[in-house]
């Protein structure tokens, strides 16, 4: 759990208890100055100055923390108390309603209007005194996963223990807010919470709460905020906690449609090369069959030829996989929505998991041109996974990403010729004429007509024929648009672009 | 029915509760059921038709409707009215939108305006009232209060779990209003992120079980002594010259009904409704031996045959409605001299001590003859008329709301009075007869006659009466003659009490409105009660020129069978006549006895509970009421005298000594155990030990003794420093995703986070560093070796680099774009 400053912590801007006190107290200190002297000889003098004295250094505290309550309140949190009582709302008019009370009572010369007062008075104080022991001697302890995907449910557990001796803590409020960061337009702060209905003395309870994050993204959850109002809510002892901990969202996982899955056979079979070499480096024996024109000579299974009474040859299949690689363009493109490009993640983040799961042995790629390149290899399928998420999961769009220099990148460092290469581009046009200019430049002509190249074309209505969300990560995916997008059954006689790219 | 339900129902039950207690306390303190004694039968309605069973659903537009209905409503009833009724429309406006806000479908923000509204219709009628009753009612409405509330954040908590859930149809139709509308991010859903709140409870614990109960007991009485505390020591700073207070002291003066009327009208028949009301309670000393004296024995004593409390005299009749004949009922040279009245109590015989209840009406009631009245307490004046003889009374704003306290001297009969001549009993009820009569020798002859036919003959009543008047001349003529004044006296009072052609009754009706109501009574009627027996007998002796005056007050009295106080009541209201005959005045009293006795002393039905309320009302005054910055002075001086004590003891003996003292007296002086100052010192004492209690030194003190023993066992040898790097390696594993287990060796560990971390771990030195430290801590633990101090900090190293790897590493792969140039970060 990484600890940061508690600038952000939030605490209500409701009258605090210090505040009132203080207020109270001054008045009282005012009224003391003004009535004792009258009434009792003693307090003449020396005393009726000692307490004006006091009354006005009371009113300061108290208009101090009237007004820049909540600033003192930062500070105090900073220095270590975190610990304030506040009045709420609700508190606030049910103390109006005793103040009109004493001042009509003064006024009107009234016992009965005092007698309401004072009946108003002892729940509020005593609700006082208990929000304040109930809080006493609580602690929390959160456990949250630090990552999650956008769409699917994550529950962070809180943990609340109650080290007072033999004291309930009773109706504890346990929240934590959840800020998303580094998001443009979408600063909103939440809150979310575990009520705890009574921790025993000497206990500990569990509690759990479930987030659904709409998008990818890192957020940050605290400061927890522990609170509150038993018995009577009306006044209300809150404790901040500056516990932060960041959670990294990951896009929203889909599923590819049985048509992607169809595509990629078919180009796949389309570019499978049956050698009938002899498997000293990446084959392996795969059948005998008849032998044709262009089979190596070398490769006659004599005793088969015998047997048949014709030319047999020996049969091996590369079995080692192609080296996958992933490349996603996003540039920031006024017709490109936003829909799109998170679809496009999506999609992105779910071939990689595809690839993950299904790779053995062969190295996985994933390349975002974005605000920075990001360049991800791995032949680990669970460290591949992890980090090609986060990178997507961080990944934002740039007016002029640094397509040429991935696709340098691509060249310099995994100079396979054997890549299956997917491309996911909203501009699949461009990114041709890149990959040409590249290899060009590298003198490396070939290099990429010889890679099984896919490129898809990254708007809703292509991604739909091949990739689809279910409804809540759809939800996640295209909450920036405040739609949920309707889910529509792939247009058959549409197809993937696919360009086998000659040079 | 599950919690949750249970908790909403009982939640809504309070509420309804709640604001109907608070709107009865209001009808009682208004002494009117309507509007506000509606306020359960529409509280009833609405939680079972709207809250419960929605089977009405009220709009928000009709709602408005009924609110704008309400504000015309008590516009009318404000406008034009007096003090009383401006404060009255008032308390309406609370009462019709209390019932608006009933009607309304309920959220968070409903329900604390229910509360508040209850809470504002007990502050309305605090003002109204000072009864007792009204105390008691708020201390239970104050329990209500604080479970409803407390059941209100239970419910709260529960609504706040069930907000994102659709799992509770009972509490689908609560909306939290309160929420709703303060929501910033309305309108954003999609951008949020989607939360389910939790919500902890033990699978036996209970919502409202015996603990919730408990708690909200401890609360009820914990308040209530807040508040007993809060009431006594707020300072009483009444704001001088503030229209409040007379507004509120009119008010009450409205409020408060004594069936007691300055002036007589008659012609408005109603029924009379008998009040046990207390008007005053009086206790008789004998000023000899200052033992108490019965009524009955001063009633022999001073020659009366009832007490009689005085209390307006009228002499003058017109269109039905008697009048003392003076604005105000007094002039100046009306009060009684000095010298006419006794100076020294010790002089009189008897001293009447009368407290005569609020409000201030203008006259203190007291029997006749009088020697003196003294009025009791500030802002008090009592005068006695010397013509009337009348006492009045005029008090200061702030001392009307108050009992009236005063007393009564008298001497015993004096020697020339004498009991009336006994031709006037009749029936052998002897409160029948004339009562007595008194003299007045201040007043020379000519003076009392002047008096007498000034104020005590109304004008030309011939032609305003002539029924009545040929009535009474009729009777009281021989041969066309009238006869002398005594007999005619003697005539008229036989004619109205004793012929049986007068009957009496409390709900007499009218036959004739065209005529004088007297003449009704007198020719078609012939039934009535006091002041029509009264107006009769006076008006006939008018009218043949006698001198007779109407005089009204309270006749008779009972013992309280509670604290054995007497008490005249609202009921004991009474008006007889004083007729002027040989240069006295002579009591007569010609309402049929028999039959209003019978109708006084019908014991009520819960009389013995009328005396229980009667002194709990006392005890309430005297605690409550009067609280004032003198009751407060009294109740704070022994603290502060005790203080003072102490402090000039310490400063002069020394404090030792003076502790000393103060434990000797207190073991030897059995007296100064339940006293103030032991009071002050056990709290002192006990407040010391608790506040260290709390501190809870125990737990500092081994706290500190740990840290000592670590501190010496640390300096002998590198045990725990050994420990401690592989519990820091343990740190940093956990601290980077991996949670090593108890269960598997060290070596187990450092393998699996070898592999755990190899992405990275790319350099070879790095991959060796959880092994390392595994076999350093596998040679301490297992082999008792003991390492040298360059090798743990080497070993402190090797655990530190490795938390900078894997901190560089994870950096690396999340932020790998720091900078425009391409990075590339291989894992393998």
């Amino acid at each position: 759990m990484a600890s940061k400053d508690s600038k952000s912590s939030r605490v209500k801007l409701t009258l605090s208890a210090a505040a009132l006190t203080q207020l109270l107290s001054a008045m009282a200190c005012f009224l003391g100055a003004f009535v004792l002297p009258n009434t009792f000889q003693e307090f003449r003098g020396i005393s009726e100055y000692v307490l004006i004295g006091l009354g006005i250094i009371m009113l300061i505290l108290g208009l101090t923390n009237l007004f820049f309550g909540s600033q003192i309140s930062r500070l105090m949190q900073r220095i270590g108390r975190r610990s304030r009582v506040v009045v709420p709302r609700e508190g606030v008019g049910y103390l109006a309603i005793m103040l009109v009370l004493a001042v009509g009572a003064l006024l009107g010369h009234r016992n009965m209007p005092l007698l309401v007062f004072g009946m108003m008075a002892g729940p509020f104080v005593f609700n006082g005194w208990v929000v304040h022991a109930m809080l006493r001697g609580v602690q929390v302890k959160r456990i949250a996963p630090d990552r999650a995907i956008a769409g699917q449910f994550t529950t962070v557990q809180l943990e609340v223990t109650n080290t007072k001796r033999w004291l309930a803590s009773q109706l504890i409020e346990v929240s934590d807010r959840i800020v998303p960061l580094n998001q443009k337009g979408f600063k909103t702060e939440q809150e979310v919470g575990v009520s705890f209905v009574r921790v025993p003395g000497q206990s500990v309870r569990t509690g759990r709460y479930r987030l659904q994050f709409p998008r990818r993204g890192k957020y940050r959850l605290g400061s927890i905020r522990l609170s509150s109002r038993f018995p009577m809510g009306i006044g209300e002892r809150g404790q901040v906690l500056s516990d932060e901990v960041e959670i990294i969202v990951h896009p929203a996982i889909g599923r590819l449609l049985p048509e992607w899955a169809r595509q990629q056979k078919e180009f796949a079979e389309a570019n499978q090369r049956v050698k009938s070499g002899m498997g000293l480096f990446d084959d392996e024996f795969h059948r005998v069959r008849e032998y044709r024109s262009d089979d190596n000579p070398r490769a006659i299974h004599w005793r088969s030829t015998a047997k048949q009474g014709q030319l047999m040859v020996r049969e091996f299949h590369q079995t080692r996989q192609a080296d996958s690689v992933v490349v996603l363009d996003l540039p920031d493109s006024k017709d490109w929505t936003q829909e799109d490009r998170e679809l496009a993640i999506s999609f992105a983040a779910t071939v990689c998991l595809q690839q993950a799961n299904s790779a053995s042995g062969s190295t996985m790629l994933l390349g975002v041109s974005g605000k920075t390149n990001q360049w991800i290899a791995s032949r680990n399928p669970a460290a591949f996974r992890e980090e090609a998420l986060d990178a997507l999961a961080l990944c934002g769009r740039s007016a002029d990403p640094n397509l040429t220099g991935l696709f340098r990148q691509v060249i310099e460092e995994h100079p396979t010729q054997d890549d299956r290469l997917i491309i996911i581009t909203p501009r699949p046009n461009d990114v041709i004429q890149t990959i040409a200019d590249v290899t060009k430049q590298h003198d490396q002509e070939g290099m990429f007509a010889a890679k099984r190249m896919t490129v898809v074309e990254a708007r809703k209505s292509r991604l739909d024929e091949v990739f689809r969300l279910d409804e809540s990560s759809s939800v996640a995916a295209s909450s920036s648009e405040g739609k949920r997008p309707a889910l529509q059954q792939p247009d058959k006689s549409a197809a993937v672009v696919q360009n086998e790219v000659s040079v | 029915m599950n919690d949750q339900t249970k908790v909403q129902r009982a939640f809504l039950r309070s509420l309804s509760i709640s604001i109907s207690i608070a709107s009865l306390i209001l009808a009682a303190a208004e002494d009117s059921f309507l509007p506000a004694g509606l306020t359960p039968f529409i509280a009833l309605a609405a939680h079972l038709l709207i809250d419960r069973h929605q089977v009405v659903h009220v709009s928000i537009a009709f709602a408005n409707v009924l609110g704008s209905l309400a504000f015309i409503a008590t516009a009318y009833e404000f406008v034009d009215s007096s003090v009383l009724g401006k404060l009255m429309a008032g308390s309406h406006l609370l009462i019709y939108i209390s019932w608006v806000v009933l009607l309304l479908p309920k959220g968070i923000r409903q329900y604390w305006w229910i509360l508040a509204l209850s809470v504002l219709q007990v502050a309305v009628a605090s003002v109204l009232t000072d009864d007792s009753s009204f105390g008691l009612s708020v201390f239970g409405l104050m329990f209500v209060l604080i479970w409803t509330l407390s059941l209100f954040t239970l419910f709260r908590t529960q609504l706040r779990f069930l907000k994102n859930s659709d799992s509770s149809d009972a509490l689908a139709t609560v909306q939290d209003s309160l929420n709703v509308s303060a929501d910033p991010l309305a309108g954003q859903e999609s951008e949020l992120v989607k939360v389910e709140n939790g919500m902890q409870i033990d699978a036996d614990e209970q919502w409202v079980g015996w603990r919730f109960r408990t708690v909200v007991a401890i609360a009820y009485f914990a308040s209530v002594l807040v508040a007993v505390i809060t009431f006594l020591v707020f300072p009483r700073v009444w704001v001088p010259e503030s229209p409040l207070a007379g507004l509120t002291n009119s008010v009450q003066a409205a409020l408060s009904r004594t069936g007691f009327t300055e002036n007589v009208s008659l012609g408005d028949i109603g029924e009379i409704m008998q009040s046990d009301a207390r008007v005053l309670q009086f206790r008789i000393k004998s000023t000899a031996n200052r033992r108490d004296v019965s009524p009955e024995r001063f009633c022999l004593e001073m020659g009366m045959d009832e007490l009689l409390f005085r209390g307006n005299v009228m002499g003058l009749y017109e269109l039905g409605a008697w009048d003392s004949g003076r604005p105000g009922g007094r002039v100046m040279a009306d009060v009684e001299g000095n010298a006419s009245l006794l100076k020294d109590v010790a002089t009189a015989d008897y001293r009447l001590e009368v407290s005569q209840d609020p409000p201030e009406i203008g006259f203190a009631f007291v029997p006749a003859p009088l020697r003196n009245i003294i009025a009791k307490g500030s802002g008090v004046n009592v005068n006695k008329l010397r013509y009337s003889q009348s006492t009045r009374v005029k008090t200061t704003a702030a001392a009307g709301v108050k009992p009236l306290s005063f007393e009564g001297w008298y001497s015993k009969r004096p020697k020339e009075q004498k009991i009336h001549s006994p031709d006037l009993t009749v029936g052998g009820n002897d409160n029948s007869r004339v009562l007595s009569y008194f003299s007045d020798p201040q007043l020379t002859a000519k003076n009392r006659d002047y008096f007498a036919n000034r104020w005590c003959v109304t004008p030309d009543l011939r032609e305003a009466l002539p029924d009545l008047t040929k009535l009474t001349e009729d009777l009281c003529s021989d041969d066309g003659e009238l006869v002398s004044e005594r007999e005619c006296t003697n005539r008229i009072f036989r004619h109205l009490n004793t012929s049986g052609e007068y009957s009496y009754s409390l709900s007499p009706r009218v036959d004739d409105y065209s005529i004088d109501p007297v003449e009704d009574f007198l020719i078609n009627r012939k039934t009535g009660h006091c002041e029509y027996f009264a107006s009769a007998c006076a008006l006939m002796l008018q009218s043949v020129g006698v001198p007779a005056r109407l005089v009204n007050g309270y006749k008779g009295y009972e013992e309280n069978s509670v604290n054995g106080e007497f008490e005249v009541k609202q009921k004991h209201a009474h008006s007889w006549v004083e007729v002027w005959l040989d240069g006295h005045w002579e009591t007569l009293d010609p309402t049929p006895a028999a039959a209003r006795n019978a109708e006084v002393n019908e014991p009520g039905s819960f009389a013995w509970w009328a005396d229980l309320k009667m002194v709990m009302n006392d005890g309430w005054l005297s605690m409550v009421q009067k609280m004032n910055p003198e009751q407060q002075k009294q109740m704070i001086q022994p603290l502060l005298d005790s203080v003072k004590k102490q402090w000039q003891a310490m400063k002069s003996q020394g404090l030792w000594a003076t502790v000393k003292s103060f434990f000797v007296d207190f073991l030897f002086q059995p007296s100064k155990w339940f006293s103030f100052s032991t009071l002050l010192v056990t709290f002192v004492v006990l407040l010391i030990p608790a506040l260290i209690f709390r501190r809870n030194p125990f737990r500092w003190i081994k706290a500190k003794l740990a840290w000592l023993t670590r501190w010496a066992r640390g300096k002998d040898g590198s045990s725990v420093s050994v420990v401690r790097f592989y519990e820091m390696f343990q740190q940093v594993c956990r601290k980077h995703g991996l949670e090593l287990s108890d269960q598997r060796t060290a070596v187990e560990n450092a393998e699996e986070a070898t592999q755990f971390f190899s992405s990275a771990l790319g350099e070879e030195q790095d991959r060796g560093l959880p092994l390392r430290i595994a076999a350093a801590f596998n040679a301490v633990r297992f082999g008792d070796a003991k390492l040298p101090a360059g090798q743990l900090q080497e070993l402190r190293n090797d655990v530190n680099r490795l938390n900078v790897v894997l901190k560089e590493s994870a950096g690396k792969s999340l932020q790998s774009g720091a900078s425009e140039s391409t990075t590339a970060s291989v894992v393998s």
